[in-house]
C-alpha cells in the first residue's frame, strides 16, 4: 500500500539530516525530495547548482 | 569551493534554516530542472520559495563562507513582501527579479538600492558584486565596465572588489578594440594586479583575475608582460597546491594549472600537478580529461590517447561530449583518420542519448561539421 501523502510528509519532516544533527537537511539531487522536506519543515530551498569541472 | 567555503560551520549553521539542494547539472535527473532554473554559470546558488518553486534570489560564480551566510539572509527577506522603499526593500525586489530572469528590471533595483543604501551601507559591496554580474550577464558590457572603473577603486579589498574587477575586465576585453574598454582595461589592470596579491579572496578567484590579466597584456600586444604575469600566475597555483587541504581543493586548480601552462606555452609543466591529482581523485574525469590536453599541446600522442581513454571512462553527461571530442581531435592530430572518423561518430551517437535539455546543438553541428571534414578525401 502506498502511504497517504500526509504520512509521506510526516515522514520525511521526521527524516534525519543527512549532513548530521545540527545542520539542517541537505539532499542531493532529487528535487521533489527536497521540494517535499522544505514544504514539511516550511523552509526554503537553498539550491547549490554545480558541476564536476 | 565545495571542498572549502561550502563546509565551512558557520553557512552549515546558517544554512540550517534551509533545506540545501545540491544540484549536480551533468546528471541527466537534473537536466530539466538545470533548463528550467536557467543554470548557465557555476557554481550558481538560488533561494527557491518552495510554495510557488521560483527563484527569490539568485547568485552567479564563487562566494565566500561569510558574503553566502549573508546571501542567505537576504534570500529570506526576498520571499516576503518588501513593498516599502528602504535600500533593504529595493534590494529585496532586485534579488527577486533577479531570481526570475528579469535582468533589465533587476540593473535598476540594485541600482535604486545603491543609491538609497548610500556609500556606508553594509550590503554595498555585495550589491556592486550582484550588478557588475547582471550587467555582464543582460551583455552590457559598457555598462558592466563602467561601474567596475567607478566603484571598484573605493571597495574594501575583499572578495567583492576582486570579482567587479573581474567582471568588468572581462566585460572591457570582450569589446575589443573600442576606445571605452581600453580606458577601462587601462584604469582596472592595476586594480587587478592589487587584487590578485590578496589573500582574503577565494585561490579560484585569483586563478581566474590572473588569466584575465594574461589577456589583457595580450590585447595590449604587450608578450613580455603576459609571460611576466602567466609567470607569477604559476608560482601562485603552485603555492596553491602545496596549502591545500584536501585532494579537492588540489584538483580544483586544476584547470588554472592547464590555463596557465598553455599561457606560458610549455604544457609539459602542468603534467606533474595532474598526474597526482589522478593518483588522488581516480574517479573523477577531470584529470585524465585535462592530462590529455596538455599531452596533445606537448604532440605526446599516445599518452595523450592512454589518459583519454581514462577520461572517456569515466565521463557522464553533456561534458562527456567534450570529452569524446577531444579523443578524435588526439587521433586527427596523431594521424589516425579513420579512427578519428570513428570516434566523431561515436560522440554523435553519445550526443543522441542524451535528455533534450542537455543537448547542445552547436556542439552537434561542430562534431557533424568535422565529421565531413574527415571523410573528405
Amino acid at each position: 500500500m502506498r502511504p497517504a501523502p500526509s504520512l509521506l510528509l510526516a515522514a520525511l519532516a521526521l527524516a534525519p539530516s543527512l549532513a548530521g544533527a545540527g545542520t539542517g537537511p541537505r539532499v542531493a539531487d532529487d528535487y521533489a525530495g527536497a521540494l517535499a522536506l522544505a514544504k514539511a519543515r516550511r523552509l526554503p530551498l537553498f539550491v547549490e547548482a554545480w558541476a564536476p569541472w | 569551493m565545495r571542498a572549502t567555503v561550502l563546509r565551512d560551520p558557520a553557512l552549515v549553521k546558517a544554512a540550517g534554516r534551509f533545506v540545501w539542494l545540491e544540484m549536480d547539472t551533468e546528471r541527466a535527473g537534473n537536466a530539466a530542472l538545470a533548463e528550467r532554473f536557467d543554470i548557465e554559470v557555476w557554481p550558481t546558488f538560488l533561494v527557491v520559495d518552495p510554495a510557488t518553486e521560483r527563484p527569490v534570489l539568485r547568485w552567479l560564480g564563487t562566494a565566500t563562507a561569510p558574503e553566502l551566510v549573508k546571501l542567505l539572509a537576504d534570500g529570506r527577506r526576498a520571499l516576503g513582501e518588501a513593498g516599502g522603499d528602504s535600500a533593504a526593500d529595493l534590494l529585496a525586489r532586485a534579488d527577486r527579479a533577479n531570481g526570475a530572469g528579469d535582468a533589465a528590471l533587476a540593473v535598476r533595483l540594485f541600482r535604486l538600492a545603491l543609491e538609497k543604501g548610500g556609500p556606508g551601507w553594509e550590503r554595498r559591496d555585495r550589491v556592486l558584486e550582484s550588478l557588475a554580474t547582471a550587467l555582464a550577464a543582460g551583455g552590457e558590457a559598457r555598462a558592466c565596465a563602467e561601474l567596475a572603473v567607478r566603484e571598484a577603486g573605493g571597495m574594501p579589498r575583499a572578495q567583492s572588489f576582486a570579482n567587479v574587477v573581474a567582471a568588468g575586465l572581462a566585460c572591457a576585453e570582450g569589446a575589443g578594440s573600442e576606445s571605452w574598454a581600453a580606458e577601462a582595461r587601462a584604469a582596472l589592470e592595476p586594480l587587478a594586479r592589487e587584487a590578485v596579491a590578496l589573500p582574503g579572496v577565494l585561490a579560484d578567484d585569483r586563478a581566474g583575475l590572473y588569466e584575465v590579466l594574461v589577456e589583457a597584456r595580450g590585447a595590449a600586444q604587450d608578450e613580455a608582460g603576459a609571460r611576466k604575469v602567466a609567470e607569477a600566475w604559476w608560482e601562485f597555483l603552485v603555492e596553491e597546491r602545496a596549502r591545500a587541504k584536501s585532494p579537492g581543493a588540489r584538483v580544483m586548480l586544476d584547470s588554472w594549472f592547464v590555463a596557465a601552462a598553455r599561457a606560458l606555452r610549455e604544457p609539459e609543466r602542468g603534467l606533474p600537478y595532474l598526474l597526482a591529482s589522478e593518483r588522488e581523485a581516480p574517479r573523477d574525469y577531470n584529470p585524465p580529461f585535462r592530462l590529455a590536453a596538455l599531452y596533445l599541446d606537448a604532440g605526446r600522442y599516445g599518452e595523450a590517447l592512454e589518459a583519454s581513454a581514462r577520461a572517456v571512462g569515466l565521463a557522464y553527461g553533456p561534458r562527456k561530449l567534450s570529452v569524446m571530442s577531444q579523443r578524435a581531435a588526439i587521433l586527427e592530430a596523431a594521424g589516425k583518420r579513420a579512427e578519428a572518423r570513428r570516434a566523431v561518430e561515436e560522440a554523435i551517437e553519445f550526443a543522441g542519448t542524451l535528455p533534450s535539455a542537455q543537448r547542445d546543438e552547436r556542439a552537434l553541428e561542430r562534431l557533424e561539421a568535422k565529421l565531413a571534414k574527415l571523410e573528405e578525401r
